[in-house]
């Protein structure tokens, strides 16, 4: 097992395909289908990477990523933003509230995983798949 | 609404006493004429005088002259020369009498005393004789009462005597009519000036006091009792004024509408301009809401497909591969389709924008071509990156800068049938250009002003052969010159096309639509 990893995402089929693609890649996956589950679930487990939906019911992306930024026990947690946003500054208001990182909807499979671990720094760049 | 302020001419200074009054215009015109008139006047009162004076005086010297023409008669009959200087002498004592002479009948001279004309002493005979003279023959009467001629009796009266009484009476008309002239003169003036000058005057601080009010307000109408010409000046004054201000009333209630029809209009177009962009928002929003809406479920589609296809769920059979690969495929070109009407949704709406950041154009370039190098060797396509070595990074926005290669690139891979895909870049002065050449079939020239078109595909068959929106190069147009660019092609129909993008080096302000 490589890790935790927190995903907060409504859409239960993205959820699942990326929880899919991040087991099959050896991660534990916790999910969150709010941003209120997400951080306390992120209180409670101190996830090694949060995978965050930008656009959520309710509390947004934005706001959950300056929350978990304000919290100083999580404030080292790498937040990467799953977003299908594609509009000019998206990236940079996910990256001003706190993001490390801003991938792009529809993701591909064959890089996803490479694309998150250059969040986990202490961790050895793993190729994807088995 | 602003109040329109009420026209009103500028307020002129109160009238000043004029320094050239009417009346004295007058009476320098009138008095030279009346000055002429009394001459005229006088001239013919003396003249009328001194023919009058010189018909009494001959009267005067005839009937004198009878007085004493018995006595002399006497006096030269016994030639008593004492007594006949004596009676001559007493003669000249008459004021109108200035000579007088006695001769005998033979011509002998008895008598000359006083003032004589000329001619007995030598007078030129051009001079006029102006002297008067009264004669009568003397006679000697004898008892029986015949009667002898014995001399002739001569009484003169000179010119000085007509002369003299002429002149007292000249003085004195000279000297009426002069005074007449000024005293009529006198009394013009100064009718003029009261009546005449004071009524103008009267009219004018009338006008000025109009003047200080809005023209548009009725005023007191100028008083003038007479039906003279001032009456009618005055009159049409009156009439010219009230005629203003009725207009002037009727100007600022039109002014006033047009005020009303303007803030109305202008509300109007303040509502209409809020809903415009109550509208864009919306439409701003639902672009967002699409762009996230659609991607998502395609999220899924590509993402499970590709994992089925890799293997990660389990073994797949050929058949399954095959038609899972198909899926893919078909789900890619879907998102290519639903970022494309994306776009071109962003583009009419104002909305597409690129960012400004230094990227390695290198890079995006070798990434763009490698991901194309499935496609071209599906078809059996050479597709070959040539990068001159001065192709460094550039400032834009790279997503776009990649968008576009892919777009040109893929589109050439996809109308080229044999042959190859040349794209090249290098910097040309103050631009970097690419160039994406095929050897396909060719664009008509009646085609190559349609291709930038949106909705334009050349000629409606090739849309079924070669899928694709036919957004592509209107886009692709789009974002070039949103990054300051410009994008051009060459074709001929079977030589292949080239399409070619070039982007200035410096930035040049990336900019919105």
């Amino acid at each position: 097992m490589k890790g935790t990893i927190l995903y907060i995402e409504d859409n239960p089929q993205n959820l699942y395909l990326l929880t899919f693609i991040l087991k099959a890649a050896d991660y534990q996956v916790i999910q969150a289908t709010s941003g209120e589950a997400g951080i306390t679930l992120a209180n409670a487990q101190a996830p090694d990477l949060i995978l965050l939906d930008i656009q959520l019911p309710g509390m947004d992306g934005h706001a959950i990523a300056r929350q978990l930024r304000s919290n100083p026990a999580l404030q080292r947690i790498p937040i990467v933003a799953v977003t299908s946003y594609a509009m000019v500054g998206d990236r940079e208001k996910a990256l001003a509230a706190g993001c490390s990182g801003y991938i792009e909807k529809p993701i591909d499979p064959d890089t996803f995983v490479a694309q998150i671990e250059v969040h986990l720094p202490r961790r050895p760049v793993a190729t994807s798949g088995e | 609404m602003v109040d329109p302020e009420p026209l009103t001419l500028a307020h002129p200074d109160p009238p000043m006493p004029s320094p050239h009054p009417l009346a004295r215009r007058l009476i320098r015109t009138m008095f030279p004429w009346f000055l002429l008139l009394a001459f005229g006047m006088v001239v013919a009162q003396v003249t009328v005088q001194y023919f009058s004076v010189n018909a009494d005086i001959d009267g005067d010297l005839a009937s004198l002259c009878a007085t004493i023409e018995q006595p002399v008669a006497d006096q030269v009959w016994e030639l008593n020369l004492p007594a006949l200087g004596a009676l001559t002498e007493g003669t000249l004592s008459h004021s109108i009498v200035s000579g007088v002479q006695v001769t005998t009948s033979e011509g002998q001279v008895l008598v000359m005393s006083g003032q004589l004309p000329m001619a007995r002493m030598g007078k030129p005979w051009f001079l006029p004789n102006l002297y008067k003279q009264a004669s009568l023959p003397l006679y000697f009467r004898s008892q029986r009462g015949s009667r002898n001629r014995i001399g002739t009796l001569s009484l003169y009266s000179s010119p000085g005597v007509v002369w003299q009484r002429v002149r007292a009476g000249l003085l004195t008309a000279l000297v009426s009519s002069i005074a007449m002239a000024l005293g009529v003169g006198g009394l013009c003036f100064v009718t003029l000036r009261t009546q005449l000058s004071r009524s103008v005057a009267g009219i004018s601080e009338a006008i000025a006091g109009w003047q200080s009010q809005p023209m548009e307000r009725p005023v007191p109408r100028i008083q003038y009792p007479y039906r003279d010409e001032l009456g009618d000046l005055v009159h049409a004054l009156n009439e010219n004024r009230a005629h203003l201000a009725a207009s002037m009333g009727e100007l600022n209630r039109l002014n006033r509408n047009q005020e009303l029809i303007i803030a109305t209009r202008t509300a109007d177009l303040r509502e209409a301009k809020e809903r415009a962009e109550a509208a864009d928002r919306i439409k701003s929003a639902f672009l967002a809401t699409m762009s996230h809406e659609l991607r998502t479920p395609l999220n899924s589609i590509i993402g499970f497909t590709g994992i089925l296809v890799q293997g990660l769920v389990g073994p797949l059979n050929d058949e399954q591969k095959k038609q899972l690969g198909m899926v893919r495929d078909s789900s890619n070109h879907l998102l290519e389709l639903i970022n494309d009407v994306l776009d071109i949704s962003k583009i009419e709406a104002g909305q597409l924008e690129v960012t400004a950041q230094r990227f390695d154009l290198r890079e995006a370039l070798e990434k763009t071509i490698r991901s194309l190098g499935p496609l071209a060797r599906k078809r059996g396509i050479d597709l070959e990156l040539r990068l001159a070595p001065e192709v460094g990074s550039l400032v834009g926005d790279r997503r776009r800068v990649e968008q576009i290669v892919m777009n040109l690139a893929g589109n050439a891979i996809k109308f080229t049938e044999q042959g190859g895909v040349t794209v090249d870049c290098r910097v040309q002065g103050p631009e970097v250009e690419v160039r994406v050449r095929d050897t396909g079939i060719g664009i008509g020239p009646e085609d190559l002003g349609l291709l930038f078109r949106p909705f334009h595909q050349v000629d409606s068959g090739t849309t079924r052969k070669y899928e694709g929106t036919g957004l592509g190069l209107s886009i692709c147009k789009r974002l070039v010159e949103l990054m300051g660019g410009r994008i051009w092609v060459i074709s001929a129909v079977g030589e292949g096309s080239t399409f070619s993008f070039a982007l200035p080096l410096q930035d040049s302000g990336g900019g919105q639509a």
